[in-house]
């Protein structure tokens, strides 16, 4: 019995005897000129089929221009707290197609989507589609020097997924990656950050729909991108390749779609329900105050208490003491201890009011109230004697 | 061998403990001690430090008090600085680490190079990093030395791999965690320059299989990254180091096997459990012995460890000594078991708790045979032959490491292997041990890891991956299987998979059961069970054991690979009833002779698990059934079996019945030798009677005589079939079987003269279980001893390829 026999038996599957697997033996015993003549003149087909250029063996190469849709020019694409402060950025929008999506050395990204201004409005796409295993390392170099050694990549999960996977197959390949280095924009944790707590969840085309309202017709779902490589690999077929690279366009426009209508809800203009409080923060983090302000404000009456704190502490910082006692005392009304915490170190450092303090100490948490409390017993003893300021 | 004088101990001025214990033991039970035997201190050879160590190597070594190597470190040091590969062979506890952590330490001193070492466990590697730090902090040699395993943080994991001069991490991690993104580790693997394989013992059977599956993967992978490193392996003793290093590595190596390290003295006791019943051989149990010896060691204050051979051992044995230690609550327990399948935080509790000396007795399965540092104890007991004789050696190291005379004790059980071995100690004393077998080209072991490779690293159609096998077939194989596509004389990797993760180290099967206690509101995990025997542990009803605390197994979710357990308060504990019927799919090779035929070949098995018997502790009696709904498992392995001629076997056993209580009493012993000569657990090795087509198979019954039992598990009279040709299987116990068949028969003669001595110098009237397994006390009313039948079956067997002997 030969040895495909033996295995399919030890894992339990019934042995196929059939015509099929008899030419399949004979061929194995020829394999090398059988399989020198199966594949290269396919290229061209895909090519015809899916109108891409030939470039190199096997490496296809389609360039397509897309225009955005809406004057969107005058917004300013740095204005967020990741890449706030870059001066006149050259940004690529990145998206890979990949043979697989659970990681590891061996998968591979058989399609490749970067796209870059070339003017406001207009973005030049190129995407790369590898017709044989081959053409990976012209692809790679191709694609490190087109994106260039001062790019600001921006992605969708890119970080996590597209960079790694792109900086293993560069060392594959022994190519020398250029892309690991460069400065990204991954979109995914600038929508999470302001839409998780909103959101059922927070894959690419949820945000499209959510926040450009987009909702792609017939697309093809980004986890069959693999089996259409394969149905290219095993059995040549070009229509699912198609798919995946309008998809593949698709996403890359997304990214720029989505780059733009994130603006919005950065400068406190958005109307979309979103976690102001977390946008503040990261804006506060990126050292950009008044913008952070700006977006609490804004928020208005749908700021959670977290939110309202974090407002009151940047007036407290700038100086605004009564605006800052306003939003506390506004909030104690409602009854956070956390707000009363901080009306009693105001009162007790700022107002020098002990007795004030000592009744908004009395609601604060338990360890802190203790420690509060014995202080201004102290303190309002030893200056009974003294008449208290007003503020 | 005349006793070397002790050196100046002033402990030995005060009465010994140990001393102590073993008198008593002597004058209470001396007809129970088959053989004593002293094995006298070893004092140290050594040799100066060797020149051309690193300056700060040299410190931290002195700052540790160590002025000079012994004999085999020494060695060690010479042959790495030649550059070969090789393994170091010396008992528990004489300095091996420092064989490989000296030339490594001072690469990483020199700045040359880095290393990877990899040991069978997580604990052991956590073990080997503390004892790293200790040197590199008495010597402020500035090395960085991590372990990578399954509990190293996810952003600790970069650190790791751009930082570290030597990662400590296991087989394991390096399948399914560093080979499949080697990329990361490109600039740790450009550097390196020693692999350590600690532990090499361990590495048999379809463990070893795939650990060198995995060294091949290992290197072709530092072949693209342009590294080829020095492998050093270190083992317990076994009987061909350098056989199984050279199996692991594909390649030469050299060995270092004379330890210079002293010794401190040792004595070991055989002790075989009085008869209680001379009519039928019954001797009490070795666990009422084990018991009383493990008690009496813990009442001297001596610290003692206790070796079971099954998990269920464990735990029983671990109860009955809690039940007399641990009776009050409010104080610390001084008993604790230690086996596969507790967490591992349970588990480095209890070694930390053994280091810290605030444990008098341990109850372990094999899981403690292995390097973890334990600490000093005194006494070890062996409850059972562990199987092999290295094994027996590695167990009773745990005992005495510290230049101190410890106690151990080989208690014998009542199975055919203990009995022969304790009635002919010179045979234990003076054998060398066993052989450890691996097949690395197990087909589906091979194609698991072909298929891994092929992930890692395109194939290119001539590498040959060290395998007999050419590859191209394989290729082939996973090409049609959509797996591989191939592209001119490449072959890639084409599919959406992450194939390491469905191939497990420890087993050909894959799939661990868990554990899940569902009386807390958060369910908890409480256990791991490996695939293989969750079907005889895990069934509904069972009483499944964790620190001598009884579950109920209330569902087992098969697919999901759970089982939901309770605690509950039976007293009594469950055993499976397994049948096992067997039909033959091709034969590699047969011989004949006039009366009986032997062959070897490929087998398809099913197992139905028949029920379950409750059985009560202390008493040990037979208190009800339970029934078992499991899919049967099958499995296509490989075995060897004997058949007797059909003219042949009606001359010489005249009723069916007759032929039935023959061969099973024949398999019993023949299983028993069989193990013993192929260095295999008798777990890795299965036995089963019947037809070879899988139409009846034999079982022993309840009123102990054979019985006839067809595919769907009811009982048929011998009798009223047709044809009868009966069979003794011996297989191998793994999907695919690791290569014990194909050397099974060719020893098959010696197998069938081992069990036939066995059967007929023992010293029952009908049978015992030390031959060819218990007799009940009826078996005097059948007319006929079933310990004649099997020496009959089995003279049959030998007839032919021994027949000098028979005529003799």
């Amino acid at each position: 019995m030969n040895l495909a026999g033996r295995l399919d038996r030890l894992r339990g599957r019934p042995a196929e005897v059939t015509p099929d697997t008899l030419a399949r033996q004979l061929q194995r015993l020829d394999g090398r000129r059988t399989a020198k003549t199966a594949s290269p003149p396919r290229i061209d087909t895909l090519a015809r089929a899916l109108q891409l250029q030939v470039c190199g063996d096997a490496l296809l190469l389609c360039e397509r221009q897309y225009t955005l849709p809406r004057a969107q020019h005058p917004l300013d694409l740095t204005m967020l707290p990741e890449v706030h402060g870059l001066a006149d950025p050259d940004w690529v929008y990145l998206d890979t197609e990949t043979t697989g999506l659970s990681g590891g050395v061996g998968n591979l990204a058989f399609m490749v989507g970067v796209a870059r201004y070339t003017d406001a409005q207009t973005l030049a796409v190129r995407q790369y589609l590898l017709g044989s295993f081959a053409a990976e390392a012209a692809m790679l170099r191709d694609l490190v020097s087109w994106v260039g050694r001062d790019a600001v990549l921006v992605s969708y999960n890119g970080k996590c997924f597209d960079l790694p996977l792109l900086g293993a197959r560069c060392a594959m390949q022994r190519v020398e990656d250029g892309l690991g280095g460069l400065r990204h924009l991954d979109l995914m944790y600038t929508v999470r950050r302001a839409y998780r707590r909103h959101w059922p969840d927070c894959r690419l085309q949820t945000a499209e729909k959510r926040l450009l309202d987009l909702h792609r017709a017939g697309d093809l779902p980004g986890s069959e991108a693999p089996a259409a490589w394969q149905a290219w690999l095993r059995r040549g077929e070009t229509v699912p390749l198609g798919d995946v690279l309008q998809h593949n366009f698709q996403d890359v426009a997304s990214l720029a779609l989505l780059h733009h209508g994130l603006l919005r809800d950065y400068a406190g203009h958005g109307e979309a329900p979103v976690d102001h409080a977390a946008i503040g923060r990261a804006w506060q983090q990126a050292g950009h105050e008044p913008l952070a302000c700006k977006v609490l404000e804004a928020a208005g009456v749908h700021l959670d208490e977290t939110g309202v704190l974090q407002l009151a502490a940047l007036y407290r910082r700038r100086g605004e003491w009564a605006r800052a006692e306003a939003l506390w005392l506004q909030l104690h009304a409602g009854g956070s201890a956390l707000a009363a915490c901080e009306l009693s170190k105001y009162y007790e450092h700022r107002r020098r009011d002990y007795r004030r303090a000592m009744d908004f100490a009395a609601v604060c948490e338990t360890s802190e109230r203790r420690a509060r409390c014995g202080r201004l017993q102290e303190k309002i003893g030893s200056n009974l004697s003294l008449p208290l300021v007003p503020g | 061998m005349p006793a070397l004088p002790l050196p100046a101990d002033p402990e030995r001025e005060l009465p010994d403990p140990v001393d102590r214990l073993t008198r008593r033991l002597k004058a209470k039970y001396a007809g129970r001690i088959c053989a004593e035997l002293t094995l006298p201190a070893r004092l140290a050879q050594t040799g100066p430090l060797p020149a051309g160590l690193d300056e700060r190597l040299l410190r931290a070594l002195q700052a540790r008090g160590i002025h000079e190597l012994y004999a085999h470190q020494a060695e060690a040091w010479r042959l790495a600085g030649e550059g070969r590969h090789f393994v170091v062979v010396t008992p528990t506890a004489s300095g091996k680490t420092l064989c490989y952590n000296l030339p490594v330490l001072q690469a990483v001193c020199n700045g040359q190079g880095k290393a990877l070492y990899l040991f069978p466990t997580k604990a052991l590697a956590q073990d080997q990093v503390a004892e790293l730090l200790e040197l590199n902090r008495a010597g402020e040699l500035g090395v960085r030395a991590y372990t990578f395993d399954g509990d190293t943080p996810g952003d600790a994991r970069k650190a790791v791999r751009t930082r570290g001069d030597i990662v400590v991490s296991n087989p394991d991690m390096l399948h399914q965690a560093i080979l499949p993104h080697h990329t990361k580790w490109a600039q740790f693997f450009e550097n390196l320059q020693y692999v350590v394989i600690d532990e090499m013992h361990s590495y048999r059977g379809v463990f070893g299989a795939h650990v060198a599956n995995l060294i091949r993967r290992l290197r072709r992978i530092l072949a693209f990254y342009g590294a080829a490193p020095q492998f050093v392996f270190c083992s317990a003793t076994i009987a061909n180091p350098v056989e199984l290093a050279t199996r692991l590595l594909g390649e030469d190596v050299a060995a270092v096997t004379r330890s210079g390290a002293p010794q401190g003295e040792r004595r070991l006791l055989l002790w075989n459990p009085p008869v209680i019943n001379p009519d039928l051989g019954l001797r009490a149990s070795a666990r009422s012995q084990t018991n009383r010896i493990a008690r009496l060691a813990t009442r001297l204050g001596l610290k003692s460890i206790v070796f079971a051979r099954s998990r269920l051992m464990v735990e029983v044995l671990t109860k009955y000594l809690k039940d007399v230690f641990d009776r009050d609550p409010r104080r610390p327990p001084r008993v604790f078991a230690y086996r596969g399948g507790y967490l591992p935080t349970q588990r480095r509790e209890t070694e930390r708790r053994l280091r810290d000396g605030s444990i008098d007795c341990v109850i372990s399965t094999s899981a403690l045979e292995l390097g973890v540092d334990i600490g000093s104890l005194d006494v070890c007991v062996l409850n059972g032959y562990p199987g092999s004789i290295a094994a027996t050696w590695q167990r009773l190291g745990r005992a005495g490491r510290r230049n101190r005379t410890s106690l151990g004790v080989l208690v014998a059980g009542s199975e055919p292997l203990d009995q022969y071995i304790v009635r002919n100690p010179e045979f234990f004393l003076g054998a060398s041990p066993e052989h450890a077998r691996i097949d690395p080209d197990q087909l589906l072991v091979l194609l698991d890891h072909v298929r891994c490779a092929a992930f890692e690293l395109p194939f290119h159609a001539d590498e040959r991956f060290g395998s007999r096998h050419p590859l191209g077939q394989f290729l082939q194989y996973l090409g049609d299987e959509g797996v591989v596509h191939r592209e001119g004389d490449t072959w890639h990797w084409a599919t959406d998979a992450y194939p390491a993760n469905a191939v497990s180290l420890r087993s050909v099967a894959e799939g661990n059961f868990l554990v899940v206690d569902q009386d807390h509101d958060s369910r908890q995990v409480i256990a791991e069970v490996d695939f293989s025997s969750a079907p005889e542990t895990l069934y509904p009803g069972a009483i499944y054991m964790l620190q001598a605390a009884p579950y109920q197994v209330e569902s087992l979710d098969w697919d999901g690979r759970k089982a939901y357990v309770r605690p509950t308060r039976a007293d009594y504990y469950t055993d499976a009833i397994v049948y096992t019927r067997l039909k033959i799919l091709e034969r590699f090779a047969e011989q004949a002779t006039a009366q009986a035929s032997v062959a070897h070949g490929e087998v398809h098995l099913v197992r139905r698990f028949a029920g379950y018997k409750k059985i009560r502790y202390y008493t040990h009696e037979n208190i009800g059934y339970g029934n078992i709904n499991l899919p049967d498992q099958e499995m296509h392995t490989t075995s060897a079996w004997w058949e007797i001629r059909p003219g042949e076997l009606e001359r010489a056993l005249p009723s069916r019945q007759m032929a039935l209580d023959g061969f099973l009493g024949a398999a019993y012993a023949m299983h028993h030798v069989a193990a013993l000569q192929m260095m295999s657990e008798t777990s890795d090795l299965g036995r089963a009677v019947g037809d070879g087509d899988g139409r009846w198979f034999a079982t022993q019954g309840a009123n102990g005589r054979g019985q006839m039992r067809d595919v769907s598990g009811e009982e048929i009279a011998p009798d009223y079939q047709g044809a009868f040709r009966p069979a003794v299987f011996l297989y191998d116990n793994h999907p695919g079987g690791i290569g014990l068949s194909e050397p099974l028969y060719a020893r098959q003669a010696e197998v069938v003269r081992g069990a036939l001595e066995l059967v007929e110098r023992c010293d029952c009237r009908y049978g015992c279980p030390s031959c060819v397994g218990p007799v009940l006390a009826s078996d005097e009313e059948r007319g006929y001893s079933p310990r004649a039948l099997a020496a009959t079956v089995l003279g049959l067997f030998a007839a032919g390829v021994d027949r000098l002997r028979r005529s003799a």
